[in-house]
């Protein structure tokens, strides 16, 4: 177990060296550079001195190699456009917002996914089923840009419960994990529904059933965790979702989070600030898969023995 | 119930045709409800373009006082509005001014008037602030969504069959290689690199789907993989070998046919996908660019003006998700009936 | 005084086709001590049967009609859940068919194990512990102690069915209800369990119902049997009289039409020679055909064929196929299986060679090496003097013509978007036989006929047909070619004996009628001496032992040979009456 989690950890060096250097490398290949927008600096003594400040003078090879030797240690860069602050300390402050964000809805999409999943799942073929089901296609085919702004017209603006808008109290956090987790929630409703089906309907269920075992033994004890293995293979694309979620749903809510920050930075072309969340979002989503990973493997030890 | 929205996006084609050249010479009008005309300053000979463009005539008389009236009666706010109509006491085409005695006529010397044209067709969803029609715009914004979802699911359909079916078919460590190369890809934030796509290179639509499409084809390839390597080891493909049945034939009548169902379904499910990512883009404004519509940008518009006009985003909203809803119903639908036949089979 | 008395029970389905009476009003009794045997083919319901006891009857579809079962003064049908749940699995438990998947695979041994000890709260989990060590250990698994913190999958099939035995015998119960627990196995591992069954039964005192398909399994282990037909009970009673003096026709059809070790039929009996089935009313009313015993009679007068032993059609010697055996991707090949390892033998023209052996000895192996569908590593095939082995594509194409192959799942071995007529006449088309498309359908039409099928049914597609049907289909497609020679790939493994006995007929007549030549490759002992004239016994990739099919039963050379006749379950009249003293 250890063996692999140090393997993939390793494996992730490269991944992440050749997502760095396709970054930097589209990014500096365009036209237009961060200081040519909106107003562009026509003094040309300034924009050298600009320029001489971010190391952009230099030839592109040694940027490049100052780059890596930066990020080697950990060092992401200035930002273009935060005037005087590096990007690192940018990420520091809107990582935990957005971090925040994540969980709620993780725990949002988890627990009403999940929940509807079984339940569907246990009450199959009859209202039970038919309702949370068809509750979840609704989830999907509503993207999180048209529910939010709907949960915000219904409860900010016509029934007033919530603000529209901030990220200062508990209250805040509502209606942003519910927009960015209610889609998610459907799809491991869906999953979970199919993966306790297939499972229910195995040889060893009824070896269960046969021992004795009450339903809800039958159901905890030998049918979740089969049944849950669809959920956890989801989560790793789920985060990856999550997060392109975020840009939304922080967009919508006027949360100052790092998807904001992303997007913002990604228009200004301000380039150390997308490479670094870039890169950020990278080791995130590596990380997380190898969380799912591990679980995975604990979950199912006939993936241990391969 | 499906089948019913799937037809909306095939309607679309047809009302942009006659709407689309309205748009144009539309100007801003901001009330809904009561909207009949549309009306905006020109002078005669615009006037005249604009009506010969239209397929109709300059306004009449009674036409002007439905614009007038459109606050309920002629008062104060209208008096010295002036406006083109054709029909003014037998002449030709008048300038004429609103006064509290009605409508006088003015010199044609005038530069400019409100050049005015009665919709011949109400404004079903309304317009939006520059006084667009709305439905005018999601047929022509469902175009744009609805093109790419074929064609970046096309591009990604390319991609993903090629690469799975070379890969299951050579097996051993080529497909090895190229299904680890996968997982790497898989691991990667791809929404993001999208987002990078459409911010380096320049916004166009066919960058959009480039995009999209390279993104999205990694599911289609391990399932086009999977499914050949398990009809290599189906006993009538050796069957068909042991036959003497040449290889092109295999490929041709036996394995093609049988990795259809699953490609099929997986298609009319990544169509959705796609739109939603377009939709998705677009609402980050990183997507189509006006004065181009889709359904996302139409949604981030509506989402701006929210409170004073909900209907400008919970219409495309509704739209959007009727249309997701149909095509995944589709995909389920087709899945469910494929299946059945397999497992049959 | 029985210890489970079944009175007209009744499970059907309904299903969106109408309703499927599954099991029809059945009733027998299990004597205490004692094994029952329920005997059916697939469809005949002696699995919904047990199942209806147990409650696992899905509901809906199914739905437990009427009739009842009593155990120990309950109902099992009409108690209340909770009462069934407290005799299930204590005092009744269950063995299932397939070891691989009745065990959970995400459970270790030892959980799965004590459970129902636990359940039942019979012990503490220390002391379950210990119990199930000491059940494993009585089951025949060694290092109990040490394996059974095992996962499932970590242990072979055989293992699988011991650990599903410790599991229902662990809290020592009254009955054993075993649902075909052998059939998923190799034959000897299947002695072995029966032999292990056997022993338990003995020691332990338990009731046993055990459900089969296969007569020889009753004969071994039956005291009682009960033969179901079609959710009925046709004939139930002593296992001798059952085997010595069948009363209903279907019975005696069951018991002629298996390939048996010292039968001498040329043609098997089937089940239609004896069962004549009526519909009356919409009931279907079970009488035997006047002519049966004549017939019978006629079936083994039946001349066989004279072969010349020096023309050889097929000639192998040295064969070896290996495959390369990898760890992990980047790792150079760890090994080679060798999956064949240097066989040689020949086959006459118009005789029928049998390859035995049990799963992964090779045998299937050998059979595609022959056809070049998988590459021979060495050594020689020669095929009507013309050395083959190694033949691309291109070459092998005129020789595709005169060899072919039929495969063991006939669901797999035709392609479902292909109607028969289309599988049928690609492969002519291809070589050029037909001069158009109408000739190639009445050629089409005419193989369906000698396969005995309608030829109505060539705008058909596969999955319109049962499994029976489909390999004669395939039949048909390897015939269309006109080949001199086939290989049976256990071509006739996956069905009902009665279908068996059908498909076995039917590859004789044609060998007859075409002069073909067979490489019969099967698992069972008993079919392959019905098919074969000579055959070759194979054990990890080589042949121990070959000959004449009659000499090596009578007097097998190899103690692995005499081990597979041995695993072979005993069914002569004789044999049974010394079992039951």
């Amino acid at each position: 177990m250890w063996k692999l989690i140090a393997f993939r950890l390793l494996k992730a060096i490269p991944v992440l060296l050749i997502v760095a250097t396709l970054t930097f490398f589209m990014l500096r290949l365009t036209k237009g550079g961060p200081f040519d927008q909106e107003k562009p600096i026509q003094d040309e003594a300034i924009r050298k001195q600009l320029l001489a400040h971010y190391g952009m003078d230099k030839p592109l090879g040694s940027q490049y190699l100052d780059f890596i030797t930066n990020l080697a240690q950990g060092d992401l860069g200035p930002s273009f456009k935060h005037q005087g602050r590096q990007v690192n300390e940018v990420i520091a402050e809107a990582f935990p917002r957005s971090a925040e964000l994540g969980l709620w809805s993780l725990a949002v999409a988890m627990a009403l996914g999940l929940a509807a999943g079984l339940i569907a799942s246990l009450k199959k073929n009859s209202f039970l089923d038919y309702c949370p089901m068809a509750l979840a296609m609704i989830g999907i085919c509503v993207p999180t840009f048209v529910m939010g702004p709907l949960l915000i017209l219904s409860f900010s603006l016509e029934l007033e419960w919530f603000n529209a808008s901030g990220w200062n109290s508990f209250k805040d956090r509502i209606l942003p994990a519910l927009t960015l987790g209610g889609a998610y929630a459907a799809y491991i409703a869906r999953l979970t529904r199919g993966g306790m089906l297939e499972v229910l309907s195995q040889d060893y269920i009824r070896t269960a059933h046969a021992k004795g075992a009450s339903p809800a033994r039958v159901i905890l004890h030998h049918g979740l965790r089969g049944g849950l293995l669809p959920v956890v293979a989801f989560l790793g694309p789920a985060a990856a979702g999550l997060l392109a979620g975020s840009f939304v749903v922080e967009t919508i809510f006027q949360i100052p989070g790092l998807g904001r920050h992303f997007v913002e930075a990604a228009f200004n072309r301000d380039y150390t600030m997308v490479t670094g969340t870039v890169l950020f979002f990278a080791t995130l989503i590596i990380l997380f898969n190898l969380i799912v990973d591990v679980v995975q493997i604990w979950l199912n030890p006939r993936l241990r023995s391969t | 119930m499906g089948g019913l929205s799937i037809i909306a996006p095939w309607i679309a084609p047809y009302g942009y045709e006659t709407q689309n050249l309205e748009l144009k010479a539309v100007p801003p009008q901001l009330s809904w409800n009561t909207m009949q005309a549309v009306y905006g300053r020109c002078t005669l000979e615009q006037a005249r373009t604009n009506a010969e463009q239209l397929g109709g005539a300059l306004g009449k008389i009674e036409n002007a006082q439905v614009a007038a009236l459109l606050h309920g009666t002629i008062d104060e706010r209208d008096y010295g509005e002036t406006m083109w109509v054709s029909d003014w006491q037998g002449a030709g085409p008048k300038r004429i001014e609103i006064s509290s005695d009605g409508f006088t006529p003015l010199d044609d010397a005038g530069d400019e008037a409100t050049f005015l044209y009665l919709h011949s067709r109400a404004h079903w969803l309304g317009t939006d602030e520059l006084g667009r029609d709305l439905f005018t715009r999601l047929l022509y914004g469902g175009r744009v969504s609805l093109m790419v979802g074929l064609c970046a699911t096309s591009v990604s359909l390319t991609i993903g069959v090629l690469f799975g079916a070379v890969a299951g078919y050579f097996g051993g460590r080529t497909d090895d290689l190229m299904m680890r190369f996968v997982d790497v890809l898989y691991a990667l934030p791809f929404t993001i690199f999208v987002i990078l796509l459409t911010v380096i290179f320049e916004r166009n639509i066919w960058n959009l789907f480039l995009a999209i499409g390279a993104v999205e084809w990694l599911t289609m390839s391990r399932i086009v993989r999977g499914q050949v390597l398990t009809l290599r080891q189906q006993e009538f493909i050796e069957a068909a070998i042991a036959l003497g049945i040449p290889r092109w034939r295999i490929i041709w009548r036996h394995i093609i046919p049988n990795c259809l169902g699953p490609v099929i379904v997986y298609t009319t499910l990544t169509i959705p996908v796609v739109m939603l990512l377009e939709a998705f883009l677009s609402f980050l404004g990183l997507g189509v660019q006006p004065p181009m519509s889709s359904w996302g940008l139409l949604i981030r518009d509506g989402s701006k003006v929210l409170e004073e006009f909900p209907w400008l985003m919970i219409f495309p909203g509704s739209v959007l998700a009727a249309t997701l809803f149909s095509l995944n119903f589709l995909g389920d639908g087709l899945r469910d009936a494929l299946d059945v036949r397999i497992s049959k089979d | 005084m029985a210890i489970l008395e079944v009175e007209n029970l009744k499970t059907w389905f309904h299903t969106r086709d109408g309703v499927v009476k599954a099991v029809d009003g059945i009733s027998f009794d299990l004597a205490p001590g004692k094994i029952l045997g329920i005997v059916g083919e697939s469809g005949s319901g002696k699995s919904v049967t047990v199942h209806s006891l147990m409650g696992l009857v899905p509901q809906p579809p199914g739905r437990i009609e009427g009739g009842s079962a009593h155990f120990d003064g309950s109902d099992l049908i009409r108690c209340a859940p909770r009462e069934l749940r407290a005799i299930r699995g204590k005092r009744i438990a269950m063995i299932f068919q397939d070891p691989m998947t009745s065990l959970n695979p995400y459970l270790r041994i030892s959980e799965q194990l004590i459970e129902p000890l636990l359940i039942h709260g019979l012990a503490e989990r220390e002391e379950a512990l210990k119990k199930a060590i000491a059940m494993l250990e009585k089951v025949g698994i060694k290092d109990a102690a040490e394996r059974i913190h095992s996962y499932p999958h970590e242990f072979s099939g055989g293992m699988r069915q011991r650990v599903m035995i410790a599991m229902a015998l662990i809290t020592d119960p009254e009955v054993l209800i075993a649902d075909e627990p052998t059939t998923a196995l190799d034959v000897t591992v299947q002695a072995q369990i029966l032999r292990l069954l056997k022993e338990l039964q003995a020691d332990l005192g338990v009731s046993v119902i055990f459900i089969t398909h296969d007569l020889g399994v009753i004969a071994e282990l039956a005291d009682r049997v009960v033969v179901m037909y079609r959710g009925h009970i046709v004939e139930q009673g002593d296992v001798l009289s059952i085997f010595d003096q069948p009363q209903h026709p279907y019975t005696k059809g069951l018991l002629a039409c298996r390939p048996r070790l010292e039968s001498t039929f040329k043609v098997l009996p089937t089940v239609s020679d004896y069962l004549d089935e009526m519909e009356v009313d919409g009931q279907v009313e079970l009488s035997e055909k006047p002519d049966a015993a004549a017939h019978i009679e006629s079936l083994q007068q039946v001349a066989d064929q004279e072969i010349d032993e020096n023309d050889l059609l097929l000639e192998v010697s040295g064969l070896q196929v290996h495959f390369p055996e990898r760890a992990g991707f980047f790792s150079a090949p760890k090994g080679v299986v060798k999956a064949v390892d240097g066989i040689s033998f020949t086959v006459p023209r118009g005789s029928t060679l049998g390859l035995v052996g049990e799963s992964g000895c090779g045998k299937t192996t050998t059979g595609r090496a022959i056809l070049n569908l998988v590459a021979p590593t060495e050594g020689s095939v020669q095929f009507a003097g013309q050395e083959i082995a190694g033949f691309d594509a291109a070459a092998m194409l005129p020789l595709r013509k005169r060899m072919q192959i039929i495969f063991q799942d006939p669901y797999s071995s035709l392609n479902p978007r292909l109607t028969i007529e289309q599988a049928l006449a690609e492969p002519m088309a291809v070589h050029g036989i037909g001069r158009h498309h109408a000739e190639r359908r009445d050629r089409a039409a005419a193989l369906l006929d000698e396969v005995g099928l309608d030829a109505r049914f060539l705008r058909r597609y596969p999955h319109e047909f049962s499994g029976g049907q489909r390999q004669r289909i395939c039949v048909a497609r390897a015939l269309s070619l006109e080949p001199e020679f086939i290989v049976c790939d256990e071509a006739v493994s996956a069905m009902d004996v009665s279908v068996q006995a059908q498909v076995l007929n039917l590859l004789k007549e044609l060998q007859l009628r075409r002069n073909l030549t067979y490489i019969f490759i099967s698992h069972d002992l008993s079919v392959v001496k019905f098919m074969a004239d000579t055959m070759a016994v194979m054990e990890g990739g080589r042949i121990i032992e070959q000959g004449c099919a009659e000499e090596i039963y009578a007097n097998p050379s190899e103690a692995y040979t005499r081990r597979l006749i041995d695993a072979i379950p005993r069914d002569s009249v004789s044999f049974i009456r010394e079992r039951v003293g």
